[in-house]
C-alpha cells in the first residue's frame, strides 16, 4: 500500500517535470531517458493491438511492453490517455535530411526547357567530367546530410521516425542511407550505409548524356567499363608483373558491388516506360535492383513478381478535382431566390460544356483512378511493397494513402508498407518494424486511430528521444462563423498560367471583422474592387467581369491559402480553367 | 465507397499486347501482293499473324474473324522508311559522333502518332536518330502495334541494326556553328566518318589481342568505338541524311575505302545526278516525293528524283519524316506515276517492298505473300487513288486501326494531371517530331 503510494507520488512528480521538459526542450537539457507510456493502445505491428497497455523505454530501447506495467522510477509519464500508439512509419525512399540547392533545382528546369539556366561550360559537352554530367555514384549521404534540414521535421512531424534518404541530382545521384529523423548531426542520424547505388533517368544540360538515348547508353558504358576494370584489378592484383596499373576511377569503382551483384541499385522509376527500361538495363547487364518512387507500374507487376524484384511505390498519387456534388448545398443561408437563380446559371454552364472537353475529363478521372489503384493490384497479386514520400507533400500522405485504399486496400496492408516492409526491404527488421521488447523506440502517438480524418499525431518518439507537435487550432466550421485565429489578409502577387502568355498581377485582400474585401490589379491595368468576395476556411473565391481590348470577359478565382502561398484556378468563361499560383509578398498592415 | 480491384484488372488486362497474334480472313477484296501482282476477288487468310493462304473461296474455322473486302483494295501494310515517331528522345546533339546511343532505348509506345501512321496505313516504320550529328544514333524498327504500353513491344523483333549518319548542313552548324569543332565544313564530316572507321579499325585489333590472350590489360571499353566496329564488321545498315550529289559520292567512296557494303541514303534530293553510282555500289535511297527548298542545300530538288532513281536499278524508297506526311504515304508514291510515270507496281514498291529491303525485313513485310507477316492495310478505292481512305490497318492480323469502329478518342496515357482546354497550344500533343528536335536548343546561341 505505502509503496503504491510513493509509486503515484513519484508519478505526480515526474508529470509535473515531464512538461517541464517538454517546454525545455529546446535547450536540449534531458532530464532522464526513460519513458513510461500508459493506457495507450499500442499498434505494436499491423493487425496486432494492445488495448489499453503500455510501453517503458529506456536509452532509445524498448524494454517492456505489455498490460499495466509499473513504471520505473526515474521513468518521464507521457500523457497519452486512450490514444493510439503506432510503430514509427519508415520513409523507402526520399531525399529527406539533405541540403537543399535551390539555384540548381531551378537551374535544372529551365535547362530542361532548353532556356540556358546557369550550367558550367565544359570544353567538350560529348565527355564531360563525371561530376558535371550526373554522375556520381561514390557520392555518400553524409556528404549532402544537413541535420537542420526541414524536410527532417516535416516528415517526422507526420509519423515518419527513419528515412532510406538519397542525394539527389544526375543519373547516378550516389549512396543512399537510413537515417533517423532525429535531427541530430550525421553521426547521430545515420543508422546504416552500403545499400547499393541510387540509379535514375536524369539527363545532364547541354552535355553528354543529354537525352534518355545518352542516360540508356551512359549505363551500358560505365556498367561494361566497371565490369573490365575490376578484372584489370583482380588480374593485377594477382601478379602485377608486366602489366599497366589499373587507373583509378572512383565513379567505376563505385560500381563493383553492383556489378558483381554484392549490391543492387536503386533504380527510380515512376513511369512504364521508365519501368520498362529499368527492366531492359537489369537485362542486359545483369545487376541486382530495387524498383523506387514506382507511380504507374501496374502493367510490370507480373514480371516484377517473376523476377522477385523489391518493389517501393510513390505515395504520390493524383487526385480528382472535380468538385463533389454537396458542395453545391452549403450555403443555407441564401435566400431561395438567389439560390434558383443560381442554379439557373449552373445548369446553364452544363449545357454549354464541350462534349468533346467533357469526354476528354472522363477520361482523366479515369486515369487518375488507375494511378490510385497501383498499390491495390500489387497487393492483389501478393507483391509485398514500401512506399516513397519522394514527390508527395507531407500534408497529402494521409490522403493519398486513404484513396488507395478506395480499391482494395486494408489499413493492415498500408501499416505493413509503412513498417514492416520496409524495415525488411532495409534488412533492420531485428530493430525496426514492429514495437517489441528491444527494439528501437521509435514510435508516434496519435489522439485518434492514425487512418480516422480528424486524428492528430501528439507525439513522435525516434530512438527514444521525444518530440511534441504543436497542437494546431481545430477549424470549427458552422454557419455564418468564421474561422477566428486565420488572417487571410494581405498583399499577394499571383501568377495565371494562360497558355503561351503568363499574367501577373496583385491582390489585395482585407478583412474588416469578420468580412474580407479586396482588390485586384491585373498587369499594368488598373485597379479593380472586388465585389462578391467570398471566404471559406482558406479558401478564397470571388468573380470578376474585366474589359480586355474593348471585350468583356468572366472571371471565376478560385484558390486556396496555405501560409503564404497562394493556389487554385481561375476559369474564363467558355475558354477554360487556368492555374493561378502566388504568394504574400506583405502582411495586412501594409 | 470501394471499388472492386478486380474490375480494375479487367479493365487494365484489356489493353492489347504485343504477344497478340490474329487469325483473320480477308473475303473478296482486289489484293494488291505488289510482288506477285494483283488479283481480283480474292481471299487472304490469316493464322497466327501469318498470311497463311492467298486465293478464291477461302474457307475459315469459328474463330477467325472475317472481313467483308467486297470492291475494296488489299495491300501490304506501308512502310516507311524513315520516320521520328514514337521516340522520347531524337537527337543525343552533344558530340559529331553518338554511334553508341540507340533510340530502341526511348520508344514511346503512348505516342497517339503512331495510331495516326495507322490511319494511313503504315504498319511498320523506321525510328530514326536525328540528323545533328555526323554519326548519330543507332535506330530501331518498329511495329505499329499501337495499343500496347510496353516499349518493348513496339519492337520488330529480328529486324537488323541501323544506325543513323548525317552529311551537310545539320551536323556542321550544331557543332561547327555551335560549339566552334570540327565537323564546320563537309570536309570535316568526311573526316569525322574516317577518323571514328579508323579507330574502330583499331579497336577491334586491340581486343582481338586481348581475347586471343596476346595482351593482358583489357582495352578499355568504349561502347562508341564497339558500335562503330560493329558497321565496319557488317552488322549494321548506314542510313545516311544527305541532300547533295557531291557528298553522296563521298560517304560511297569512305565506304568503299573501309569495306563497308550496307548503306542506303536518306533523303537524298540530288540522288537523281548520281544514280548510276548508287546502283553500281548497291545503296538504297530513300526520298521525299517533292519536298525541298527548306534550306540552302536542298534546291536542286526535282519531283522526278524518284522515277529517275527507280529506273535507274536502285532501290528506292518514299519516307515521310513527318508525323503527318506519314498519314498519306501513298499519295506521296502516287505522285511519282504524275512526275516519271511508274507503273502500279513500281509506285507501290516505293512505299511497301522496297522501304522493307532497305531495312533488311523484305523477307518478312513488304508485299502479300504466304508465310509472310500479316501487316495488311484495307483502302476503299486503289491506294494510289485521290479518292482512296484507308478502312482497316493490320499488324501480325491484329486490327489496330479501324475507320468505322475506333473511338474518337485514342490516346492510350492520359496525364492524371493534364489541363483540358480547347487551347491548342496548351496541348502537348503536338510536339515537333523532326530530324532536328532536342538539338537546336541545346546549342543554338541565346
Amino acid at each position: 500500500m505505502k509503496s503504491k503510494l510513493t509509486t503515484s507520488l513519484l508519478a505526480l512528480s515526474i508529470l509535473f517535470i515531464s512538461s517541464a521538459f517538454i517546454q525545455a526542450q529546446d535547450t536540449d537539457i534531458v532530464l532522464s531517458h526513460t519513458y513510461y507510456i500508459n493506457k495507450v493502445n499500442i499498434i505494436q505491428k499491423p493487425g496486432q493491438m494492445i488495448e489499453m497497455g503500455s510501453i517503458i523505454i529506456k536509452n532509445g530501447v524498448i524494454i517492456e511492453i505489455g498490460k499495466d506495467l509499473v513504471p520505473p522510477p526515474d521513468a518521464i509519464i507521457v500523457k497519452a490517455d486512450s490514444m493510439y500508439l503506432y510503430p514509427g512509419f519508415i520513409d523507402a525512399f526520399n531525399t529527406t535530411g539533405i541540403k537543399k540547392v535551390e539555384e540548381d533545382r531551378n537551374a535544372a528546369r529551365q535547362g530542361q526547357r532548353g532556356g540556358g539556366g546557369n550550367n558550367p561550360q565544359v570544353p567538350n559537352p560529348g565527355n564531360p567530367p563525371n561530376n558535371l554530367a550526373g554522375i556520381t555514384p561514390e557520392k555518400t549521404l553524409s556528404e549532402v546530410f544537413d541535420k537542420d534540414a526541414k524536410s527532417t521535421k516535416s516528415w517526422r512531424e507526420i509519423g515518419f521516425t527513419a528515412s532510406f534518404s538519397s542525394p539527389e541530382g544526375g543519373m547516378l545521384p550516389g549512396q543512399a542511407a537510413l537515417i533517423l529523423l532525429n535531427s541530430k548531426d550525421a553521426d547521430g542520424s545515420i543508422l546504416k550505409q552500403n545499400f547499393g547505388i541510387v540509379g535514375t533517368f536524369e539527363n545532364a544540360r547541354r552535355m553528354y548524356p543529354a537525352t534518355i538515348i545518352g542516360v540508356m547508353a551512359k549505363y551500358r558504358d560505365l556498367f561494361r567499363q566497371s565490369g573490365y576494370s575490376l578484372k584489370h584489378e583482380n588480374d593485377y592484383a594477382v601478379n602485377p608483373v608486366g602489366m599497366t596499373r589499373p587507373s583509378y576511377d572512383a565513379s567505376i569503382r563505385a560500381l563493383y558491388p553492383i556489378n558483381s551483384k554484392k549490391l543492387p541499385i536503386y533504380f527510380e522509376a515512376e513511369k512504364i516506360k521508365d519501368v520498362s527500361r529499368a527492366l531492359t538495363l537489369q537485362n542486359d547487364l545483369g545487376f541486382n535492383m530495387v524498383l523506387t518512387n514506382v507511380k504507374q507500374g501496374a502493367l510490370h507487376a507480373d514480371q516484377i513478381k517473376n523476377l522477385a524484384i523489391p518493389v517501393v511505390l510513390s505515395l504520390d498519387i493524383p487526385q480528382s478535382d472535380v468538385k463533389k456534388p454537396e458542395e453545391g448545398d452549403k450555403k443555407s443561408k441564401d435566400d431561395s431566390d438567389a439560390k434558383g437563380k443560381k442554379g439557373e446559371e449552373k445548369s446553364k454552364k452544363e449545357e454549354m460544356k464541350d462534349p468533346e472537353i467533357e469526354a476528354m475529363e472522363a477520361r482523366k478521372e479515369e486515369s487518375i483512378k488507375e494511378y490510385q489503384s497501383q498499390a491495390s493490384i500489387f497487393s492483389s497479386k501478393g507483391i509485398s511493397f514500401s512506399f516513397s514520400g519522394k514527390d508527395v507533400k507531407e500534408k497529402d500522405v494521409k490522403k493519398n494513402l486513404k484513396s488507395m485504399m478506395e480499391y482494395g486496400l486494408t489499413e493492415d496492408q498500408v501499416l505493413a508498407a509503412l513498417t514492416i516492409n520496409p524495415a525488411s526491404l532495409l534488412g533492420v527488421s531485428n530493430i525496426m518494424g514492429t514495437l517489441e521488447k528491444g527494439k528501437m523506440a521509435n514510435f508516434f502517438i496519435s489522439d485518434g486511430p492514425y487512418f480516422e480524418d480528424d486524428s492528430n499525431i501528439k507525439y513522435i518518439f525516434v530512438e527514444g528521444n521525444q518530440f511534441e507537435n504543436e497542437v494546431k487550432a481545430k477549424k470549427k466550421k458552422q454557419d455564418g462563423e468564421e474561422t477566428t485565429n486565420l488572417n487571410l489578409a494581405g498583399t499577394y502577387s499571383y501568377t495565371v498560367d494562360v497558355p503561351g502568355d503568363e499574367r501577373k498581377g496583385k491582390l489585395i485582400i482585407k478583412k474588416n471583422g469578420n468580412t474580407y474585401t479586396g482588390i485586384i490589379q491585373n498587369d499594368g491595368n488598373d485597379e479593380s474592387d472586388i465585389d462578391n468576395l467570398e471566404v471559406d476556411g482558406n479558401k478564397i473565391s470571388f468573380p470578376l467581369d474585366m474589359n480586355i481590348d474593348g471585350g468583356s470577359l468572366k472571371l471565376s478565382f478560385s484558390f486556396e491559402i496555405d501560409g503564404d502561398d497562394l493556389k487554385g484556378s481561375v476559369s474564363v468563361d467558355q475558354y477554360g480553367t487556368f492555374p493561378i499560383k502566388g504568394e504574400k509578398v506583405s502582411g495586412p498592415n501594409n | 465507397m470501394k471499388i472492386n480491384i478486380f474490375i480494375f484488372l479487367l479493365l487494365v488486362g484489356t489493353v492489347l499486347t504485343a504477344q497478340d497474334k490474329g487469325n483473320i480472313l480477308i473475303k473478296n477484296g482486289t489484293v494488291l501482293t505488289v510482288t506477285k501482282g494483283t488479283l481480283q476477288n480474292t481471299d487472304v487468310l490469316v493464322i497466327d499473324g501469318k498470311i497463311s493462304k492467298i486465293g478464291k473461296g477461302l474457307k475459315a474455322g469459328n474463330d477467325v474473324k472475317v472481313i467483308d473486302a467486297t470492291d475494296q483494295f488489299v495491300m501490304p501494310g506501308i512502310i516507311d522508311a524513315h520516320s521520328h515517331i514514337a521516340l522520347d528522345a531524337i537527337n543525343e546533339a552533344t558530340d559529331p559522333s553518338t554511334a553508341h546511343v540507340w533510340v530502341g532505348d526511348a520508344l514511346d509506345p503512348l505516342d497517339v502518332g503512331i495510331y495516326r501512321a495507322l490511319a494511313g496505313g503504315v504498319t511498320a516504320s523506321h525510328a530514326m536518330h536525328g540528323s545533328a550529328n555526323v554519326i548519330g544514333g543507332q535506330c530501331e524498327t518498329i511495329k505499329h502495334r499501337y495499343g500496347t504500353l510496353d516499349p518493348e513491344d513496339l519492337r520488330m523483333v529480328g529486324a537488323p541494326r541501323t544506325i543513323k549518319f548525317a552529311l551537310g548542313e545539320n551536323p556542321m552548324r550544331v557543332h561547327g556553328e555551335g560549339n566552334n569543332i570540327v565537323p564546320a565544313t563537309r570536309m570535316g564530316v568526311e573526316q569525322v566518318i574516317r577518323r571514328s572507321f579508323t579507330e574502330a579499325r583499331q579497336y577491334i585489333k586491340d581486343w582481338d589481342e586481348y581475347n586471343s590472350g596476346k595482351t593482358k590489360v583489357p582495352p578499355k571499353y568504349d561502347l562508341k568505338t564497339e558500335t562503330v566496329a560493329d558497321i565496319l564488321k557488317g552488322d549494321i545498315i548506314i542510313h545516311c541524311h544527305s541532300y547533295r550529289a557531291d557528298e553522296i559520292l563521298m560517304l560511297m567512296n569512305v565506304c568503299k575505302d573501309f569495306g563497308v557494303k550496307k548503306l542506303c541514303f536518306q533523303h537524298t534530293n540530288e540522288g537523281f545526278k548520281v544514280a548510276p553510282e548508287l546502283a553500281a555500289f548497291g545503296a538504297g535511297a530513300s526520298v521525299f516525293a517533292d519536298w525541298w527548298a527548306y534550306k540552302f542545300e536542298v534546291y536542286y530538288s526535282t519531283a522526278y528524283n524518284a522515277a529517275i532513281l527507280t529506273k535507274n536499278g536502285v532501290t528506292t524508297s518514299i519516307n515521310s519524316d513527318s508525323g503527318e506526311l506519314i498519314r498519306h504515304l501513298y499519295h506521296e508514291a502516287a505522285k511519282t506515276q504524275r512526275y516519271g510515270g511508274l507503273s502500279d507496281e513500281e509506285a507501290l514498291s516505293l512505299i511497301t517492298i522496297n522501304p522493307a529491303k532497305q531495312l533488311g525485313i523484305d523477307s518478312r513485310v513488304g508485299s502479300l505473300e504466304v508465310g509472310k507477316e500479316a501487316d495488311i492495310a484495307i483502302f476503299s478505292h486503289h491506294p494510289l487513288s485521290i479518292y482512296a481512305i484507308p478502312q482497316l490497318t493490320i499488324v501480325d492480323g491484329i486490327i489496330r486501326f479501324d475507320l468505322k469502329n475506333d473511338k474518337k478518342d485514342m490516346r492510350l496515357d492520359i496525364d492524371p494531371e493534364e489541363k483540358i482546354t480547347i487551347f491548342y497550344e496548351q496541348n502537348r500533343h503536338h510536339e515537333n517530331d523532326g530530324c532536328m528536335r532536342d538539338a537546336f536548343e541545346l546549342f543554338e546561341k541565346k
